[in-house]
């Protein structure tokens, strides 16, 4: 019985001292593991949306693959991606484009910590960095840029908040017969509207769209996904519009403005009407101003903005109507005048219409975000006539627009498209049914970005040619900032490297973009910023990635490899 | 309007086939004596149509309500179809020439569609109404598992996957036919392949009666194999698409063989509908 008790008392302790080994060894096993297997969703839309982004995505799902990482390529419609990455926050590395890369200032609300929890293309990777903080507010308080600016791209290209792969020309495809200027596109307000004015066609002017959208919702506030703003950007007049033939802003319902005091003083031309006929007057400027930034007007119980214009709204920290035509602007704390200006952009809103529109529909959504505003009123040069869901969409010119008796030298050349006789957009599933759709007479030109795929049937095509210019767009690769390893800016500067962009710019673009790794586009500044800042170049050749290269750049971030070659953290 | 003239092609073109495959196959006498007996054959398979038109209903519904629901579950197979065969479909297009792209296309488009509507024409000339009846089962049961699985997951199809090496030669060589495609399937529900399942499934049925019509099997299985192969020349479908298609089909014949076996045909309206009919 000894050896038994003796036994017995080995046995408990060794089992009290196997229970506290044991604590300590799942400790220490944890913090000893290897980690856990890197496994990433790359998501793009299909190529039916934007063949070359799905391209980019899946080259990068495939080259993760070949490095060891647990990596998945997810296609998803356009809407659903933005809906899932811009709205939830739901991705891990996403392929898209961001629009309207106006200016350096735009990166303000892209990448500043301030707007992480926000929706919408207010920082959507969840960037929070002190680094990048400080330098896109030096950025916002400068008048000359170039120095903010280089201070800026310095800390880019070491935290990489996302990665840029092109950027891409806008294409239109047009009938040869036109009488258009060669090298016209269709990219902004100003380029259809100028179209209209020198086409001066008796019917109406035939463009292609490319989604219908626009067939069933026109509301301006709507959707941070709406890329084509080219026909309610014209419903809706706005302050200033950005010149098309050089940099600044010119005047448009704002005949004037200068700084006073340290507000921006905005006088607007005599005489404006809405669609409705009712009077435009500083009033409803100020209450656009006011509706934009918080759409609630205060009955939400915290501010629900129109997070389309976060960038803009978040420029001015009030408006106020001094007079019927006069708008004073009290210009944010640490915003230079010279950038507090992009708040002339906004699209003007009647405010007897939008007044009523305040209610919230769910939490932090209100009415004016979401209706559909199927009759849009605008005081723009083109005024809502009909549509027919997923068909068409018909805008008249508006008569009683200021353009019909202005002088300014940069406005006449607009003014014959009020003698035109408006607009007909009409939806094409594809390129290459719009190019049959140019052929025969249906469509006079393409109005939203003419897919690239079906480029290469223009040769083809009789009477068809087509155009191409820089954009304000950005091909992106954005990493989600809230999930481990992508939080690591270590993991991320060897994945933005993963993209050979010189190939990619004369392959998957056929050579419409210009291959570059830096977020800005080309007529910000006449420096050479590439050969200054690079995240540095492809591990690779000829778009064919040296694998052992890569997977040494991994382990140089302090990732490991095991015996099967898959990679973990 | 290119919707509306793109349908008159189409029914053109299937009728140019059906016409005479019908003249030759069945004869106008049969068919002329099969009209004058319509009623009786229409009583016979009246509970398989019912079955088949809520299916068809559910196939519209499926289409303006299914996307939001397969986004809402997000089960998206597409990387994991993808992870599984790679590029093997771009083999076939490494075949591609313009003789045999004009011959898929018009197999996927119009071939596909006489191939459904001739053994529906051609069993309801048979004095057995049981083939007609199965047909129509086997229809409805392939709608019916097809859709849902459209609704469930998210699935597309190579040439919106792989488009540097897949040229989407449908669209690009019949750009019109993308407003026809669109009304009737969306790009997120490509698996499994229905051209294949339900062809797959006629050709099943054409070795089943090819006592009655010897000539038709020998057209319906080289039909068939095209309208498989044409989804994945045309880089529509993935091969695990058409796979999966083909064990639908098998499913499919099987069980509406079993189910026609047990329920039978009506021999006559039901009482009750006999009285409804009456009253009006």
């Amino acid at each position: 019985m000894t050896s038994n008790s003796l036994s017995r008392r080995a046995f408990l302790a060794s089992a009290v001292s196997a229970s506290v080994a044991g604590c300590n060894g799942v400790q220490y096993r944890d913090r000893y593991e290897p980690g856990e297997r890197v496994s990433l969703t790359v998501s793009a839309p299909p190529a039916d949306d934007d063949e070359a982004a799905t391209t980019i995505a899946r080259t990068l799902t495939d080259r993760l693959s070949s490095l060891g990482v647990d990596a998945v390529f997810e296609p998803k419609g356009r809407s659903q991606l933005y809906l899932d990455a811009l709205i939830n926050h739901d991705f891990d590395v996403f392929v898209g484009r961001y629009p309207n890369l106006t200016h350096p200032d735009a990166l303000y609300p892209l990448l500043h910590s301030s707007f992480a929890p926000e929706p919408g293309w207010q920082n959507p990777f969840g960037v929070t960095s002190v680094a990048i903080d400080d330098a896109l507010e030096a950025l916002r308080e400068s008048a000359d840029s170039t120095g903010a600016l280089r201070e800026f791209l310095d800390v880019y290209v070491e935290r990489v908040p996302f990665s840029v792969v092109t950027a891409p020309d806008f294409l239109t495809v047009r009938r040869e017969e036109l009488a258009v200027p060669d090298g016209a596109t269709t990219e902004q307000p100003l380029d259809l509207l100028a179209q209209l004015a020198s086409t001066s066609l008796d019917r109406a002017f035939r463009a292609g769209i490319f989604s219908v959208e626009i067939t069933e919702n026109r509301n301006p506030l709507a959707g941070e996904f709406r890329w084509n703003n080219q026909l309610l950007g014209l419903v809706y007049d706005s302050l200033a519009r950005p010149s098309r033939n050089g940099p600044g802003f010119i005047p448009w319902a704002a005949r004037d403005w200068y700084f006073e005091d340290g507000d921006l003083v905005v006088e607007l031309r005599p005489g404006q009407t809405f669609h409705d006929g009712s009077q435009l007057t500083a009033q409803d400027v100020a209450f656009t101003l006011r509706l934009l930034s918080d759409t609630s007007l205060g009955e939400a119980p915290s501010p629900v903005p129109a997070t389309r214009f976060r960038g803009h709204t978040t420029l001015v920290s009030d408006a106020e109507a001094t007079d019927e035509r006069t708008v004073r602007f009290e210009v944010a704390d640490h915003v230079d005048p010279v950038n507090a200006e992009r708040v002339l952009r906004v699209p003007i809103l009647p405010e007897a219409e939008w007044a009523d529109r305040t209610e919230l529909v769910e939490e932090r959504v209100t009415k004016a975000l979401v209706w559909e505003n199927r009759q849009p009123v605008g005081s723009g040069p083109l005024a809502f006539e009909e549509a027919t869901p997923e068909e068409s969409v018909r805008f008249r010119p508006y008569e009683s627009h200021f353009l019909g008796d202005t002088n300014d030298d940069r406005l006449t050349k607009y003014a014959p498209a009020l003698d035109a006789a408006g607009v007909v957009a009409r939806y094409a599933p594809s390129g290459e049914d719009a190019l049959v759709a140019l052929g025969d007479g249906r469509l006079d030109t393409s109005l939203d970005l003419f897919p690239l795929q079906a480029i290469g049937g223009v040769e083809d095509a009789n009477d068809v040619v087509s155009a191409s210019s820089p954009s304000d767009e950005l091909c992106i690769v954005g990493y989600n900032f809230r999930r481990a390893p992508l939080s690591d800016f270590r993991f991320r500067q060897v994945l933005a490297r993963l993209h050979d962009r010189e190939h990619t710019a004369a392959s998957v673009f056929d050579g419409f973009a210009r291959a570059t790794d830096l977020p800005m586009v080309e007529d910000w500044h006449e420096v050479d910023w590439s050969s200054e800042f690079t995240v540095g170049s492809f591990p690779g050749s000829d778009g064919e990635l040296d694998v052992s290269t890569a997977r040494d750049r991994f382990e140089e971030a302090g990732y490991t490899y095991d015996d099967d070659g898959n990679l973990f953290r | 309007m290119v919707l509306a003239e793109t349908l008159v092609v189409l029914v053109g073109n299937v009728l140019a086939m059906l016409v005479p495959a019908v003249a030759v196959s069945v004869g106008p006498q049969r068919f002329l004596g099969a009209l004058r007996d319509s009623r009786r054959r229409f009583v016979a398979v009246a509970p398989y149509l019912l079955p088949l038109a809520i299916v068809l209903a559910a196939r519209r519904l499926a289409l303006s309500i299914g996307p939001d629901i397969s986004w809402y579950l997000e089960w998206n197979v597409t990387g994991f179809i993808y992870g599984l065969e790679g590029t093997a479909v771009v083999r076939l297009q490494e075949l591609a020439s313009p003789l045999l792209t004009d011959y898929f296309v018009f197999v996927y488009l119009y071939g596909y569609v006489f191939l459904l509507v001739f053994p529906v024409v051609a069993y309801f000339a048979l004095d057995d109404t049981d083939r007609l009846a199965e047909l129509l089962v086997a229809f409805v049961l392939n709608y019916g598992i097809g859709l849902v699985c459209y609704v469930l997951f998210v699935a597309y199809g190579p040439r919106n996957v792989i488009p540097e090496v897949v040229d989407s030669l449908l669209y690009t060589t019949q750009p019109t036919s993308q407003h026809l495609t669109g009304e009737v399937n969306r790009n997120t529900n490509v698996f499994p392949s229905l051209h294949a399942s339900l062809s797959a499934t006629v050709a099943l049925f054409a070795w089943r009666t090819r006592s009655e019509y010897a000539e038709w099997l020998l057209l319906a299985v080289p039909l068939a194999v095209s309208v498989a192969v044409a989804t994945m020349y045309l880089g529509i479908h993935w091969v695990t698409d058409v796979a999966g298609g083909l064990v639908l089909a098998a499913v499919s014949y099987w069980l509406a063989i079993r189910i026609v076996d047990h329920y039978g045909c009506w021999e006559s309206m039901p009482a009750f509908f006999a009285r409804l009919s009456t009253r009006q």
